[in-house]
């Protein structure tokens, strides 16, 4: 008999705007000891079947309609609410995506750890906590003891995630649900957690569902896969079939928008004009002050965080910035910006002196220097139409006179590929692929020289994520524009850039050809990082 | 943690000094003085009688003497009560307006973090709706008028409680405490539905529904602390207001606190008694926003971290 077995489950918000259905009956079953993939876009509704077996859909506006989910033959979605609380963190368990917010900040880990114990099984507070102490070192948390009585805030992500793991496995249960559990993680921190999670599997005949939107980490990780659109089912397979023989449109559509990071495209050097500089860094450097973070503490602690930068960047061409969370590329960025003060070095744009220059020169460097930002949704001013957020910039620096506004904006919306009739609308009507053109759009406004594009498709689902790194190359190509890519992404990366730098705790430790970076890689660190990325081919992880 | 408390007195210095200087300047433009009286003195002992309280001197040697006087603990004699020193007056006052604030502050809390707590576990429904717009009508019902409703139903009508006086009888204190807390009540209130609601809907609590524990666990064990924190930042600012805001209370239910020296000491223009009590008022709202800063960092282990550093 399956471990889980769901049949024709419904789920549906009923909100002001009408009913949505979340979840269209769909049906699966997992195995004892198997993984299973659901793999999905955002709004697919992967994450609500799942959390609907629990019945941690917030009610209302949710409400399961119909189905069965039997758990070793109990119907869990028949239990009452106290019923289901016995399977919930027992038999049952979840980790989440975030591990910086799915931790109580105001608990400490040992407290956090025993209580899947203390209430599913009314173990005493000391044996619970014996166990903690066991389960924290089983996931590779050294001085365990010590830990447990620390903050989550005094773990890193990924230590955080790894005390999510043993916490959800205290109380030994059959069934893990991990959503989307290393999305929020750098990805040699991902690779890590991927062997816990298998090892754990193995010991113990663990089943786990996997929530996930990459196929990278399917193909590393599944046994099979669901692929979910729009609430339903779309193929369920075998890894290996799902890969090498997709039957459903959906699944082709989304296993050819993976950015290529195995896919074998030759590397593009388009270094328009190689002999120009636009850009060029002489060894930066750059610190973080943390202001006091409270009034018992005021400090001010110092971080180099840019440590002697020097790198050149040619007209016409995009340069890469890869590394992981904390290694400076994002600082480095805002330092050409001007948003962050270098501590010293020298920054020349098309032959003008960054580093002295006057706040009205600042202004002007604003017209010539564009970002665009990682979170469409944060970034654009929810309360200003998309005209009125392309107006901006052309107002401010007197890009066209006034009677030219109405075209221009229209030609400019016409450009990224959204219609000029939607220029009346606001962010919130737009989805976030789109919103990431409208931002491309106000970025082009100005007719920038130079864009530092900061992880811009780092929060968008891979279909969509193709589709604007598409129109990114479009519009360089087409501006003669030079661009700064910054993003963890590797295999983004190798999509877009002509060159690239890995950046490791402050400083450019490799520099050249993106080719060249993927291929023969110099560093230890560049060789830890590319192997890291998950490549979506089953065959590769050895999948039967 | 020392240098903390420290740096916050060496900061209230300059505030005291301000809060000093402004009262002293503004006591003296208000028209009349302390010993202008229905019946008109002579001015042959209005005369005298500034001399002997230094009234005749120019008014920057007053106010230097004045300082003087503090720094040496000396708030000087009552200008309506000659027998008697200002601290003095103070110490007889302060026990009354303490305990008075005190059993408000327990009426705030106790009514405000339930109601919005009832609030927050169901929002938007009939559980919300009440204990708000009841609050709504705490906040904006002055205690002026509050009072003798209290006093109307629940003293003269239904005869349950007495109407004024202040430890005569065991009951005499609930509705004092009930008219000068139901603000703050109202006010808390409303913070603790805000924050409550926030922190439900963090990713944490979500991880404690996914471990199956039971809501009233998740509410008083996983939520409450951090939903309470913007509660104690606000203690402060509102103990002393309680404090500093009691003589309407005092004044309708005739109780010889503080707040009510310090009205009649302002009708009287008893110089020296307007001052004392201004000063120490302002040292209780200093000392009060203090201790709450320290204990809102002390329920957060984030900045406990930080000073350990």
């Amino acid at each position: 008999m399956a471990l889980l077995s769901v049949d024709k489950l419904t789920t549906s918000f009923y909100t002001r705007d009408g009913i949505v259905r979340a979840v269209q009956g769909i049906s699966f079953t997992v195995e004892h000891g198997e993984t299973v993939a659901i793999v999905g876009e955002s709004g697919s509704g992967k994450s609500v079947a799942c959390y609907s077996l629990l019945q941690l859909v917030p009610q209302p506006p949710g409400r399961i309609e119909s189905g069965r989910a039997f758990f070793n033959g109990i119907d869990l979605l028949q239990c009452t609410e106290q019923e289901v609380m016995k399977y919930r963190g027992n038999h049952i368990s979840m980790i989440f995506q975030d591990p910086m917010t799915s931790l109580n900040p105001y608990m400490n880990i040992g407290e956090q750890l025993i209580e899947p114990l203390t209430y599913h099984h009314k173990t005493s507070t000391a044996n619970a906590l014996k166990k903690a102490e066991a389960a924290l070192t089983e996931v590779g948390i050294s001085e365990a003891k010590k830990r447990l009585k620390q903050y989550p805030h005094e773990f890193s992500g990924g230590m955080r995630q790894r005390v999510m793991i043993a916490m959800a496995l205290m109380s030994e249960p059959e069934l893990l649900i991990a959503d989307e559990p290393t999305t929020a993680l750098d990805v040699t921190v991902q690779a890590q957690i991927f062997e816990l999670i298998k090892a754990i599997q193995a010991r113990r005949n663990l089943a786990v569902i996997f929530i996930t939107h990459d196929l990278g980490v399917v193909a590393q990780i599944a046994d099979r896969v669901l692929v979910m659109n729009n609430g339903e089912i779309v193929e369920q397979g075998s890894t290996r079939n799902i890969f090498n023989d997709p039957q459903h449109e959906y699944t082709r559509m989304l296993l050819d928008a993976i950015p290529v990071s195995a896919k074998p495209e030759p590397f593009r050097y388009r270094a328009g004009n190689a002999k120009r500089i636009i850009l060029q860094l002489k060894d930066v450097n750059a610190s973080y002050i943390e202001q006091p973070a409270s009034l018992l503490h005021w400090q001010e602690k110092r971080f180099n965080v840019v440590r002697h930068v020097s790198l050149n960047l040619h007209k016409g061409e995009i340069l890469g910035l890869v590394g992981e969370s904390g290694c400076g590329k994002s600082t480095l960025a805002k330092t050409v910006l001007r948003l962050v003060t270098e501590d010293s070095g020298s920054i020349k744009f098309d032959g003008t002196e960054l580093t002295t220059l006057s706040a009205a020169g600042i202004k002007d460097l604003r017209k010539d220097l564009q970002i665009i930002f990682q979170d469409p949704y944060a970034s654009l001013n929810p309360r200003m139409s998309v005209y009125d957020t392309l107006l901006e910039p052309l107002k401010l620096h007197n890009i066209v006179a006034p009677i030219e506004y109405e075209r221009t904006i229209s030609q400019l919306m016409d450009e990224v590929g959204l219609s000029p009739r939607d220029i009346r609308k606001y962010p919130h009507e737009f989805s976030g692929g789109q919103r990431q053109r409208i931002a491309i759009a106000r970025a082009l406004a100005v007719r920038p020289k130079l864009i530092i594009a900061d992880e811009p498709v780092s929060a968008l689902d891979v279909t969509i994520q193709a589709q604007v790194l598409e129109l990114m190359l479009h519009i360089v190509d087409k501006h003669h524009l030079s661009m700064i890519f910054v993003s963890h992404d590797l295999s983004v990366i190798r999509y877009i850039c002509d060159r690239t730098a890995v950046m490791y705790q402050g400083e450019i430790i490799e520099l050249g050809s993106t080719e060249k970076i993927f291929n023969q890689p110099q560093q230890e660190y560049t060789r830890k990082l590319l192997s890291a990325i998950p490549v979506p081919d089953p065959e590769y992880y050895g999948h039967t | 943690m020392l240098k903390f408390i420290g740096s916050r007195i060496l900061q209230a210095i300059p505030v005291l000094l301000v809060v000093i200087s402004v009262t002293f300047v503004l006591v003296r433009l208000a028209p009349g003085g302390p010993f202008d009286a229905e019946k008109a003195v002579s001015p042959y002992v209005l005369e005298k009688l500034n001399e002997r309280y230094n009234l005749d001197a120019p008014l920057h040697v007053q106010f230097i003497d004045y300082l003087s006087g503090i720094m040496q603990g000396d708030f000087g004699p009552s200008f309506k009560f000659p027998a008697r020193s200002v601290t003095e007056m103070i110490a007889a006052g302060l026990p009354i307006t303490f305990e008075l604030a005190f059993y408000a502050m327990l009426v705030a809390l106790l009514i405000g973090i339930s109601a919005g707590l009832l609030a927050a576990i169901r929002p938007n429904t009939v559980q919300d709706y009440v204990p708000m717009s009841v609050a709504m009508i705490g906040i904006c019902m002055p205690s002026f008028l509050m009072g003798p409703v209290l006093v109307l139903v629940f003293g003269i009508w239904l005869e349950w409680l007495p109407v004024s006086g202040w430890g005569y009888s065991p009951g005499d204190k609930i509705l004092p405490a009930i008219t000068l807390g139901s603000t703050y009540a109202a006010y808390i209130a409303r913070l603790t539905r805000g924050s409550m609601l926030e922190v439900l809907s963090q990713d944490y609590i979500r991880t404690a529904r996914a471990k199956g524990l039971p809501t009233q666990t998740i509410i008083f064990k996983h939520a409450l602390k951090g939903g309470l924190l913007p509660v104690v930042s606000f203690l402060g600012p509102a103990i002393a207001g309680l404090l500093s805001g009691s003589f309407v209370v005092e004044t309708i239910f005739q109780i010889p606190g503080l707040g009510r020296f310090y009205v009649q000491a302002a009708f009287n223009r008893d110089y020296t008694m307007i001052m004392g009590t201004t000063i120490f008022f302002s040292v209780l709202i200093i000392f009060f926003n203090m201790l709450s800063d320290i204990i809102a960092a002390y329920l957060n282990p984030r900045l406990k971290l930080g000073d350990k550093q």
